[in-house]
C-alpha cells in the first residue's frame, strides 16, 4: 500500500488543494463519545473507544436492526406494529438441486435463443408425426391433405427466411 | 460461455474497478451522480493490476515513454503454453514455452528465456541468491510460433476444420497447431479447472445440463393463471376506435 502522506505532499506541490476539512468535522465518528442522533453502536463503547469496555460492547447488539413498532408520543409506551415486521416470501426449495455458484469443472454450455421453430417443434411436432404415420395426414405432391378435408398448399409458405447458421458448439437440446 | 463471465463480465469488471480506484478519484456532480475522473493512463506490466507492485508501476508521476498500439484480438495467434522460437535478444534461436501474456502491450514471456539475472541479499558475508526473471518479448516480431510437424518457425492463420471448430493452421505445411491444455485448463480469473475441488455451493455439471423447461404456446400470464387455478369469466367491454 503506497503511503497516503507521500501522495498528499505531491498534491500540495502541484498547487491543488483537494483536501476537505469540513467533512471530517461533520462526520458521525467525529462526535464523541457517540452521535446522539443515532442509536448507540457497539463500536462507540468498545475497548478501543475512550471510556469504553468489552462488557459494554457485549451488552449491545452486533447489528442495529430497524424497529418493528412505534413509541407513543404522549404515553411513551412501545406499540408493536405487525405490518412493520418483515415478511420474507421464499419459494419451497426442497429437492432443489441448483446452487448459487457454478463449478469451474462444469463444461461451458451455449444455447441458441428460443425461436418460434423451437416452440412449434416442442408443441406440435410429435403429434404431426404420429398423424402422418397413422395416415390421418396425407402428402400428395405439393399439397398436404388433413383428415377433415382441409388442403394446405406448401408453395404458399416461404422457407428461405429461416436458415440455421449452425457452428459447432456445445448445445443443449431443448426438446 | 458461463453467464457470469460473458454477460456479467464479473472478473473484467473487478479488474477495471481496481484500476479505476488506483488511477483516479470519484467526483459527485449534482443531477449526474458519482463520476469517476481518470487522472492517468494505466500502465500494464507483468504484475496483475490489483497487486501492490502494479500500483508502484502506476505511482503518480510515472509515465510510459513509448507509444503502444495493441494488436486487435483477431491477430493474436500466441496462447499460453505454446511452443515458440525466440528471434531476438540474448536467447536468440532458442525454443521455449510461453508462460504469460500481457495483451495490452503485445508482450509474451517465455519460460526461462530472455532473463534478467540478479544477485539478491548480497552482503560481505553472504554471497546471496541468483534470481532469474523473464523479460518480455514482443509478439509481433520477437517471437515465432512453431510448426509441430517440423519444429520450425511458421506463419499461422485461423481456419475452420471439418467439424466446424476454429483452429490455427500453419501456412507452410497446413498442419493444425493445437492450443495447449495449459490455456484450456485456466479459467478467466486464473483458477485451474483440473485442480479445483468442488464444494457444496457449486452446481455440478450433471444438474447444469438438465433441461427442465418445456416450451409451450401459452403466455407468461396464462401460465400463471393455470398454475394458480385462476379462471377468467369476465368479458371485455366493447372497444371503439375512431
Amino acid at each position: 500500500m503506497f503511503s497516503k502522506t507521500v501522495y498528499a505532499s505531491l498534491l500540495f506541490r502541484s498547487g491543488h488543494r483537494n483536501i476537505s476539512t469540513t467533512a471530517c468535522i461533520l462526520g458521525r465518528n467525529a462526535r464523541k463519545p457517540f452521535d446522539k442522533r443515532f442509536p448507540v453502536r457497539s463500536e462507540d463503547v468498545g475497548p478501543s473507544a475512550a471510556g469504553g469496555s468489552k462488557e459494554m460492547e457485549e451488552r449491545l447488539p452486533e447489528q442495529i436492526v430497524p424497529p418493528t413498532g412505534i413509541v407513543h408520543r404522549v404515553t411513551g409506551e412501545y406499540i408493536h406494529v405487525p405490518e412493520m415486521v418483515p415478511e420474507l416470501v421464499v419459494p419451497d426449495l426442497t429437492d432443489f438441486q441448483l446452487k448459487p455458484y457454478v463449478s469451474y469443472k462444469a463444461k461451458e454450455i451455449t444455447q441458441k435463443e428460443l425461436s418460434p421453430k423451437d416452440i412449434f417443434n416442442s408443441v406440435y411436432a410429435a403429434d404431426i408425426e404420429d398423424d402422418f404415420r397413422d395416415g390421418r395426414i396425407k402428402l400428395e405432391g405439393d399439397k398436404v391433405i388433413f383428415a377433415d378435408g382441409r388442403i394446405l398448399a406448401l408453395d404458399s409458405f416461404d422457407s428461405s427466411a429461416d436458415e440455421d447458421k449452425s457452428v459447432a458448439e456445445t448445445t443443449v437440446d431443448r426438446t | 460461455m458461463r453467464l457470469t463471465v460473458v454477460a456479467c463480465g464479473y472478473f473484467k469488471k473487478y479488474v477495471q474497478r481496481e484500476i479505476a480506484k488506483a488511477s483516479g478519484y470519484s467526483l459527485y456532480k449534482p443531477l449526474q451522480g458519482w463520476r469517476h475522473v481518470r487522472k492517468r493512463q494505466w500502465i500494464y506490466d507483468e504484475n496483475q493490476p490489483w497487486t501492490d507492485a502494479a500500483k508502484e508501476t502506476n505511482f503518480p508521476g510515472k509515465k510510459l515513454r513509448e507509444l503502444i498500439e495493441p494488436i486487435p484480438q483477431s491477430q493474436w495467434m500466441i496462447f499460453k503454453g505454446d511452443r515458440v522460437l525466440v528471434l531476438k535478444g540474448i536467447d536468440k534461436g532458442k525454443i521455449g514455452i510461453v508462460c504469460m501474456l500481457v495483451k495490452e502491450r503485445n508482450w509474451c514471456f517465455v519460460e526461462g528465456l530472455n532473463c534478467n539475472y540478479r544477485w539478491v541479499d548480497r552482503s560481505t558475508s553472504n554471497p546471496g541468491v541468483l534470481s532469474k526473471v523473464e523479460k518480455p518479448l514482443l509478439v509481433t516480431n520477437e517471437v515465432a510460433l512453431l510448426d509441430p510437424s517440423d519444429q520450425q518457425p511458421t506463419q499461422v492463420e485461423w481456419r475452420f476444420d471439418e467439424d466446424g471448430n476454429r483452429v490455427r493452421v500453419s501456412l507452410r505445411s497446413g498442419r493444425i497447431v493445437p492450443i495447449s491444455e495449459k490455456y484450456l485448463d485456466e479459467a478467466e480469473d486464473g483458477v485451474l479447472k483440473s485442480s479445483y475441488i468442488e464444494q457444496n455451493w457449486d452446481t455440478k455439471e450433471k444438474e447444469l445440463t438438465k433441461v427442465t423447461y418445456k416450451p409451450s404456446l401459452s403466455s407468461f400470464e396464462a401460465d400463471i393463471m393455470q398454475a394458480m387455478g385462476i379462471k377468467e369469466d369476465r368479458k371485455r367491454a366493447p372497444v371503439f376506435y375512431y
